[in-house]
């Protein structure tokens, strides 16, 4: 069980063997290091102690979501250090998130190990979608929760067999705000925007296209259906994120795809995932 | 909404800091927070009055310092002003800019109150 949470995980055994693959180590067994125990629960209604109150300020000094970013630390050594590529998909609902990924496992078949963990506010149907292409899935249901954490992720990737090489795509919860303040401990973020969302959307969310180190301008083939003004949205893109790098492609038609498998691979060997070659 | 996160955040961060230093109240919870944190202030203080019910920061006082959002302009070669949503450089439009400040989110200090702390300094000094 997971002492984070209490929520009782599986996969979080320490020690646990039973899967193949490498096993995802209890990644926060340390948070409760230096913390009283001594059954004064916080918050609890103690009755006070007779005698004047004092007022005392307690200097903290520290990142409200620093909690998120060690787990997140953690997440990233480990994938690191087994050679795992992480990819977290970013993106407005409906942007083609899940069907660039079939797409994407179809086009890839045997020559890379994938696996998912997808994130939904309800119901699996994106996990079951991308099951029913042979590919392990696992789904989060954040509830009213808007975005994926650090701490969600690390017990999803307790529940799959990850294996050196393997690419990890991790689909976050339809949201242009705040996915983008909770790092997962991803090797690269990539940022789905499609045509039919209108062109200004990377300065009306500036945040999460800064932050892509890919944004992928998904729909393509229906480009001559609008008017959709793509140089504009491109150097718009480029004016909030002057590094990262955009490609155009559509799920449908295929178009684009031989650009952005080839990135794909080629981040995924500059990132150490292919297993070192011996000799 | 996450802000209404943000929150759930902040009190683990308080009930951490009330189990490990044995108090029983907290009356003010200062901030930091940037303008380019993404972070909206009355959705911050609408969570704060909705998650806070009932725990130990309920009856605490939320002071924002909210920080100036700042930015290397990447054409003009200088670090300029900037703020929410576009923060294009003041000086010359462009939107090649690198935030440098304002995107803190913080908790900077608590000032809690407690009987029990003056009943140990009592003992203390004997
Ligand atoms: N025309 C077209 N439609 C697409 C494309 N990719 C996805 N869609 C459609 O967009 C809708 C949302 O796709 P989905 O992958 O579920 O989006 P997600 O919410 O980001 O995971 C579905 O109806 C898809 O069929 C594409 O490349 N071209
Ligand atoms: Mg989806
Ligand atoms: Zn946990
Ligand atoms: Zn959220
Ligand atoms: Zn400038």
């Amino acid at each position: 069980m997971c002492v984070e949470c209490g929520c009782g995980a599986p996969g979080q055994e320490v020690g646990g063997e039973r899967r193949r693959g490498v096993v995802l180590p209890h990644l926060h067994h340390d948070h409760h290091e230096g913390e009283g125990h001594e059954g004064s629960g916080p918050g609890a209604s103690l009755p006070l102690p007779e005698g004047p109150e004092v007022n005392r300020t307690i200097r903290i000094g520290q990142d409200i979501l620093e909690k998120n970013n060690r787990i997140a630390r953690d997440n990233r050594d480990f994938f690191r250090e087994h050679g795992i590529f992480v990819l977290n998909f970013l993106s407005a609902p409906g942007s083609g998130k899940t069907t660039l990924l079939e797409r994407t496992i179809s086009a890839l078949g045997t020559t890379c190990p994938m696996a998912v963990i997808e994130g939904d506010q309800e119901t699996s149907r994106d996990a079951d979608r991308i099951r029913r292409l042979g590919v392990q899935a696992v789904q989060i249901n954040t509830g009213a929760g808007c975005h994926l954490d650090a701490h969600q992720v690390a017990h999803a990737a307790g529940d799959l067999e990850l294996f050196p090489g393997t690419v990890l795509v991790i689909e976050n919860i339809g949201n242009l705000v705040c996915p983008a303040l909770f790092d997962l401990g991803e090797t690269a973020r990539v940022v789905l925007f499609s045509v039919t969302e209108g062109e200004d959307k990377p300065l009306k969310y500036p945040r999460i296209f800064r932050e892509a180190d890919l944004t992928l301008l998904t729909k393509s083939d229906l480009l001559p259906h609008l008017d959709f003004d793509r140089t504009w949205a491109e150097s718009s893109l480029r004016g909030v994120n002057p590094r990262g790098e955009t490609i155009a492609l559509s799920s449908r038609t295929g178009e684009g795809f031989g650009l952005w498998l080839s990135w794909l691979l080629a981040h995924r060997e500059k990132a150490g995932s292919l297993p070192q070659a011996r000799g | 909404m996450h802000e209404l996160s943000l929150v759930v955040n902040l009190l683990e961060l308080c009930e951490a800091e009330a189990s490990r230093g044995g108090f029983d109240r907290i009356d003010r919870i200062v901030l930091e927070v940037g303008e380019l944190s993404g972070v909206s202030l009355p959705a911050l203080r609408f969570s704060f009055d909705v998650a806070g019910r009932g725990s130990v920061i309920e009856s605490a006082v939320l002071e924002i310092r909210e920080t100036p959002g700042t930015g290397w302009c990447l054409k003009c070669e200088e670090t300029v002003r900037i703020r929410e949503p576009l923060r294009e450089c003041p000086v010359c439009g462009s939107l090649g800019l690198l935030p440098t400040g304002g995107t803190e989110f913080r908790l900077c200090e608590l000032v809690v109150r407690d009987r029990r702390t003056l009943e140990k300094s009592r003992k203390g000094v004997g």
